[in-house]
């Protein structure tokens, strides 16, 4: 019998005979009066945790705001209109930013960094809804990004350059970081080394905004600092997210005492997960109503011959655990742990089918599934399974630990709807817009084949000007420009040679030319 | 934060009965879970847990296999009446799993008939698939209601000894054997009456399960006998380093809508005389982080992050290879992807099937008309060259057509309809999907009632099966042997290898 029986056992009569049979120990742990948790004492008995009915008990949210207006009815999710509709040019967005960098009071100079909507202009095709797709996006993915309980935002600059204003305090990304051995100043620095299309650069205007910002890059394109922050090297830098996923429970306020207690955790196992061609089981810790969420999942190989997740349903052992927590500010963080609780970048179990090879990779095969409401509605089928018992392996002792452990169905999807209020609500508190495509409109593009009209939005220019100035350009920008399309991969890596070739004139230039 | 307000013993009232003697079932057990009991739970039941579900699922027409002991009494009949010569070279595989029976609301009849239909066919051509022999052979429909399949290994040459990962085996049949995991070796019975006339205690495999382990890379390869790169492969069709893709006579194309391929692929098809009547197919793939523009720049280049191959067997059947860059033979090729698998892994031999199934993928070449553009990009040399081999969209499809013919017509002989999707991918898929129980218990040789009787005798995880509706295909192939043992383990035909 592969349930805890053994284990169970003793656990409950470690606590229960003394009491019986007259004995004292253990009386102060049955002291109903309210206080810490028995923390101190050995964890030998099941300790009562918040039930159901307490924890569903949320109010209901507020209603986030709703998306901007997008004038042009820009079709989501097509990304594959191509406007002739000219992107500003790198000397007008810096004088741009210069301008509103002369607005700002001194103190906050140092803070303010700037992003780019114009990437999305050859498919919005106008320059205000191009600036509201950004503006709708951001605050989810800045709070997503955020250790503050302070609402990050995205301010829109008027003017024709496409541009919005940051200020890194409010995601406390004012702080030195460390990504393997390398030191950053703060987590713009983190997030411009790692963004494919970020320039240092100098001129006139830049010089200016060295002195004013203290850095050479006050801009980055709003699909690449998505793309360079939800790499997952700098999304673990940015949440000062821990090595090991006992030490993220630590972080979070989980006493590893009480996480150890075979009731610690509402469970549910499932047989059809979409990410997992295994049975997954998936955990909530029981903590109390305003404490942070930790839902974690039990994983395995594809090869895994363990028996499945029925042969042993109280177990915590598993090739993988996926973990949805939230932050401060109440919306979701992930963290991807292997067999041993270290921190992993990419999944070697799951997939998923909205990457190129499959692989889920932290965070952005994540927030695709979870950024809008968290954790994603179960269907159980353990508890079936034990009240059934058909060859009758259970004893009355593991049935009741199952019943407290395994909710019923109903239960269940109260405990989930409830999270998923939780999070809503931290949506709304933080401006996050509801029902705009959570980050796709930042995340999406960058995944497809660049066409001509994409690529010169991103390199400052029009299309016609790009396509006159082709025979100058890099072997792959002539690919791109004859046959019509071009791997992002590509384009990103003759980017810099090409915007060398293209600035040559301009006030300002990309510093590293050859 | 995180610490539950109240922390007390859980489950002290009903323990303490249990403890001092007290029985269980006397407790209440909404005072040990301190979860709402659910309404009307039935008497006997856990009420805290619910009430028991049916066992077994829903289907109203759940499989109807044949008992092991009539297939083992089905294939004695069938090598009887077989030459004497002959029976060292006779094997079955059982369609029986498939087969349902009789109920008074069957749904899907033709749905039925499919999958019986759609297993025979994958049998035939993966035997085919596997063989180097000059002729496709359909195997023999025997048995009740013909749901056996009588192969001859010298059909499709698999009575030879083969390595495999080191290790070898007699036969090709021995090697499949050893890699089905459903597949059972048995003792005593008619399966020690077969085991002497054919020589094997395996003397049948579950369609499913053949399928499967016939399509596998490793074993795949070694069916075929096929060298370890993609320079000796040549070397043995008769390609020479002299007419390789780099100075030979080939037809080549380069395009980026490839449906596997997110990066731009180039295409090469063997036109000389080494292969006669037949074609050789290979690709250039390249990795999402390589300057894949250079298919385009440097047209004539022959350096890639892998390759697959196709090209035609003597039975003119398809037969598939892939390498990585350097040519060094791979089970699973890296860039590129299966749609129809949910891990999105490209696997030889299955996935190859299922997408070549009408034969060679139409493409239209970019790289010609990009070098006519750019000419200013290229030396003289490379323009002639590119002009000879990067050939008219209608000189390749004509090419390309010629293969295709060649490959269905190949099909049709080894037992698929043209037209007909293709058996051999969406068998070998199904194989791997999650079981049903009801699939399960025919696995098993039972119906669903057989195996329910049976439970409490089984694996767990069969047991959880029953309530869920779904097993684990690497669970149960686990647990198989376990339960065979348990199901069989003192009947007259016993699996060899029980506890």
């Amino acid at each position: 019998m592969p349930v805890k029986r053994v284990a169970l056992l003793p656990l409950a009569l470690s606590f229960a005979l003394p009491l019986a049979c007259g004995s004292r120990a253990g009386l102060s742990a049955l002291d109903p009066a309210p206080g810490p948790a028995p923390t101190a004492q050995a964890p030998s008995g099941l300790v009562t945790f918040p039930s159901i009915e307490e924890t569903v008990a949320v109010p209901e949210p507020a209603p986030p705001p709703d998306p901007r207006p997008r004038p042009d009815g820009f079709r989501k999710n097509d990304f594959q209109r191509e406007c002739e509709l000219a992107a500003p040019r790198l000397d007008a967005v810096l004088a741009r930013i210069q301008a509103d960098v002369a607005a700002q009071p001194a103190a906050d100079r140092p803070f303010s960094r700037y992003i780019s909507a114009a990437f999305s202009l050859p498919s919005s095709c106008r320059l205000d809804t191009a600036l509201n797709l950004s503006a709708d996006a951001l605050p989810l993915l800045l709070n997503s990004l955020s250790l503050t309980r302070n609402v990050a935002r995205a301010q829109i600059l008027s003017g024709d350059a496409a541009l919005l204003r940051i200020d890194l305090r409010e995601m406390g990304w004012n702080r030195p970081i460390q990504i393997a051995g390398q030191h950053y100043a703060d987590g713009w620095e983190v997030l411009s080394a790692n963004a494919a299309q970020a320039l240092t650069l100098r001129g006139p205007e830049a010089d200016a905004l060295l002195e004013q910002l203290g850095t050479r890059t006050p801009l980055l394109q709003a699909h690449d600092l998505a793309q360079s922050a939800l790499s997952a090297s700098v999304y673990y830098a940015l949440l000062d997210v821990p090595q090991t996923l006992a030490e993220l429970r630590s972080a979070i306020g989980i006493p590893p005492e009480l996480e150890q207690e075979p009731n610690a955790y509402w469970r549910a196992v499932t047989t059809e997960s979409v990410v997992s061609r295994q049975d997954r089981v998936v955990l909530r810790y029981r903590g109390d109503a305003g404490s942070p969420l930790f839902w974690h999942t039990l994983d395995r190989g594809s090869d895994a011959a363990s028996g499945g997740a029925f042969a042993d349903p109280l177990a915590r052992q598993a090739d993988e655990s996926s973990v949805v927590y939230t932050l401060p500010n109440g919306l979701p963080a992930y963290f991807l742990a292997d067999a041993g609780g270290r921190r992993l970048d990419a999944s070697r179990v799951l997939i998923d089918t909205a990457e190129d090879d499959f692989v889920p990779r932290t965070a952005p095969s994540c927030v695709r599934c979870h950024s809008d409401g968290g954790v994603l509605p179960v269907t159980d089928a353990l508890r079936a399974y034990a009240a059934t018992d058909p060859n009758g392996h259970f004893g009355q002792r593991d049935l009741a630990l199952l019943a407290e452990v395994y909710p019923s169905q109903k239960d269940l999807d109260a405990l989930i709807e409830a999270d998923r209020q939780r999070v809503e609500d931290a949506r709304a508190r933080l401006g996050v817009p509801r029902g705009n495509g959570g980050l796709d409109e930042l995340v999406l593009p960058y995944t497809q084949d660049l066409q001509p009209a994409f690529a010169a939005a991103e390199l400052f220019v029009s299309p016609a000007e790009l396509q006159r100035r082709a025979p100058e350009l890099p072997g792959p920008m002539r690919v791109l420009l004859s046959l019509g399309n071009l791997g992002r991969a590509s384009f990103n890596e003759s980017y810099l040679e090409t915007l060398c070739v293209l600035a040559q004139g301009w006030r300002n230039q990309p510093t590293g030319c050859r | 934060m995180g610490v539950p307000a109240r922390a007390a013993l859980l489950g002290v009232a009903s323990l303490l009965s249990a403890a001092c003697g007290g029985a269980a079932s006397d407790r209440d057990p909404r005072s040990i879970a301190g979860v709402g009991a659910d309404a009307g739970a039935a008497p006997g039941s856990v009420p805290s847990l619910g009430r028991p579900v049916p066992l077994g699922g829903e289907d109203p027409c759940p499989p109807q296999p044949l008992t092991l002991a009539d297939t083992l009494a089905a294939v004695w009949a069938d090598v009887q009446a077989q030459p004497a010569s002959a029976r060292p070279f006779l094997r079955y595989v059982s369609l029986a799993q498939f087969r349902r029976g009789s109920c008074a609301a069957d749904p899907e009849p033709d749905e039925i008939w499919r999958e019986l239909e759609r297993a025979r066919r994958a049998v035939s051509k993966v035997a085919n698939l596997a063989s180097r022999e000059p002729r496709a052979v359909v195997p023999q429909a025997v048995g009740p209601e013909s749901l056996l399949l009588r192969l001859d290994l010298r059909d499709y040459g698999w009575q030879r000894p083969l390595t495999l990962d080191g290790r070898g085996y007699d036969d090709a049949w021995q090697a499949l054997v050893a890699r089905s995991p459903v597949a059972l070796e048995l003792q005593g019975g008619s399966a020690g009456a077969l085991s002497s006339e054919l020589g094997t205690r395996a003397p049948l495999l579950l369609a499913g399960s053949f399928v499967a382990a016939a399509t596998r890379p490793e074993l795949y390869y070694a069916l075929l006998r096929l060298p370890a790169t993609l320079a000796e492969l040549k070397r043995e069709l008769g390609i020479t380093p002299e007419q390789d893709v780099d100075r030979g006579p080939w037809a080549r194309g380069a395009f980026s809508t490839s449906g596997v391929s997110k990066e731009p692929r180039g295409v090469a098809g063997y036109r000389g005389l080494a292969l006669t009547g037949g074609y050789f197919w290979q690709t250039f793939d390249y990795g999402p982080s390589a300057r894949t523009e250079a298919l385009y720049l440097d047209p004539l280049a022959t350096q890639a992050d892998g390759h697959e191959v196709i090209f035609s067997l003597p039975n003119g059947l398809p037969a598939y290879f892939a390498s990585d860059g350097a040519g060094a033979r791979l089970a699973e090729p890296r860039f590129v992807i299966d749609p129809a698998q949910n891990n999105g892994r490209m696997r030889v031999s299955s996935s190859c099937s299922g997408c070549h199934n009408g034969g060679l993928i139409t493409f239209t070449d970019a790289a010609r008309s990009f070098v006519e553009d750019s000419s200013d990009l290229f030396s003289e040399a490379t323009l002639t060259r590119v002009r000879e081999s990067f050939l008219s969209s209608n000189e390749m499809q004509a090419l390309l057509d010629a293969s295709s013919l060649l490959m269905v017509e190949a099909a049709e002989r080894a037992g698929q309809p043209k037209g007909t999707p293709d058996p051999v991918s969406r068998t070998a898929l199904d194989y791997e999907r999650e079981l049903s129980f009801d699939r399960a218990a025919a696995e098993l040789f039972l119906d669903r009632r057989s195996l329910i009787e049976r439970l409490a005798s089984l694996p767990e995880s069969i047991a959880a099966a029953a309530t869920s509706g779904v097993l684990e295909r690497s669970v149960f192939e686990e647990v198989y042997l376990q339960a065979a043992c348990a199901l069989y383990g003192t009947a007259e035909s016993s699996p060899v290898g029980c506890p």
